[in-house]
């Protein structure tokens, strides 16, 4: 099996310096404020705002988690039984589907500004590995 | 100092006497200087111009600067976006004004820090481990494997929200044990809402400054506990951004 040498079996990833994702959800919402001069709304806080926001599960993320787990190969697996299957699965869940694709949004705004937690993960890695 | 009458961008407030030899050394850093007035000294700089890229690196900027000083000294960090129209108004507005409540939660901060410990789930493990556990989700998912994509959209649907409900109470067992086992290397924790869907905990630790090495070889221990299942990150030292009151300090 390759070996991932910073990823898994137990080892921390020591940073020393946030990133912008991560500072954002410090900066933003703490810290002390004084607003004896109102704090001034500058242009693209909203966006990093949006970059910080928490995930809320969604549709989006429950088609993601159900590709992901179509991928999984399990070890002895058995031959499932259709019949006793679709009783269960046929109430579906409806619950999610107006939660939004805040997760979405995110996502896409990572892209733009370049510097998703992933990238910089896959950047340490490769740093790593040579 | 600052020179065409724009306007002061407010970091954070050092004790007077602070010698921020990191915040000198950098020059990867925003230009700052300090407006001193009594027992505190405000770190502050030129406010951004006002376009999204500026806003972004000022971010990162606020941020840097706040954990160069903190090396050094207890800093009492402003959140992001706080600005005056000069340097007086920093020293009469701030410093003078609040003086004395920002005196005193320097005082509290003297001596912790703040490190932001991220813990995520490795995906492939924590799937098949869901899969592996729970019957629903591994039948569900058998049925959704044979069918096609568009027919079957709605099942597809409920397996993820299966998936996700199970990694929701993993994710409430496992950060549990892994704060009560940092516990007696931390001086407070706070878990913050997670920021991705398979992180398992993103947790702001109040640390003695001395402490942290300590925090650092239990942090290794508990990840090294978790082998595969787990990646873990931990950030900083940075000022104790979630352990200040964020109300504003009322005025003398």
């Amino acid at each position: 099996m390759a070996m991932e040498p910073s990823r898994g079996g137990g080892t921390v990833e020591r940073s020393e310096e946030s990133g912008l994702a991560d500072v954002v959800s410090t900066i933003l919402d703490k810290g002390v404020v004084v607003d004896v001069f109102a704090r001034v709304s500058l242009v693209g806080i909203e966006l990093l705002r949006v970059d910080a926001r928490v995930v809320i599960a969604s549709v989006d993320t429950y088609l993601r988690f159900a590709e992901a787990a179509d991928r999984i190969e399990m070890g002895a697996e058995e031959p499932a039984q259709l019949d006793d299957i679709i009783g269960k699965a046929s109430e579906a869940g409806s619950r999610g589907k107006t939660k939004g694709a805040l997760e979405a949004g995110a996502e896409k705004l990572e892209d733009i500004m370049g510097n998703s937690v992933e990238e910089k993960e896959e950047a340490t890695a490769r740093r790593e590995e040579r | 100092m600052n020179e065409e009458g724009g306007r002061v961008w407010v970091f954070g407030v050092v004790p007077v006497d602070a010698e921020l030899n990191e915040l000198e050394d950098r020059d990867d850093l925003p230009d700052v200087w300090l407006v001193e007035s009594g027992e505190l000294a405000a770190i502050v700089g030129d406010a951004p111009e006002d376009d999204p890229k500026a806003t972004r690196n000022q971010a990162l900027g606020h941020a840097r600067v706040l954990e160069a000083a903190v090396r050094d000294a207890p800093v009492v960090p402003m959140r992001f976006g706080v600005m005056c129209p000069s340097d007086d108004e920093v020293s009469s507005g701030i410093l003078t004004d609040r003086h004395d409540q920002l005196a005193e939660l320097m005082g509290r901060l003297e001596g912790q820090v703040q490190l932001m410990l991220k813990v995520y789930y490795e995906e492939q493990v924590v799937l098949r481990e869901i899969l592996e556990k729970e019957p629903e989700v591994a039948e569900l998912r058998e049925t959704t494997r044979q069918g096609s994509e568009e027919a079957n959209r709605d099942q597809r649907v409920r397996l993820g929200e299966l998936i996700s409900n199970a990694i929701e109470q993993r994710r409430e067992r496992d950060s549990a044990d892994i704060l009560e086992q940092l516990r007696d290397v931390v001086l407070s924790a706070q878990s913050e809402p997670p920021e991705k869907e398979l992180m398992v905990l993103n947790a702001p630790l109040l640390v003695a400054r001395d402490g942290v090495e300590q925090l650092e070889e239990a942090v290794e221990e508990v990840a090294r506990e978790r082998g595969e299942r787990m990646q873990f990150k931990l950030l900083g030292p940075m000022p104790a951004y979630h352990f200040v009151d964020t109300e504003e300090p009322a005025p003398a």
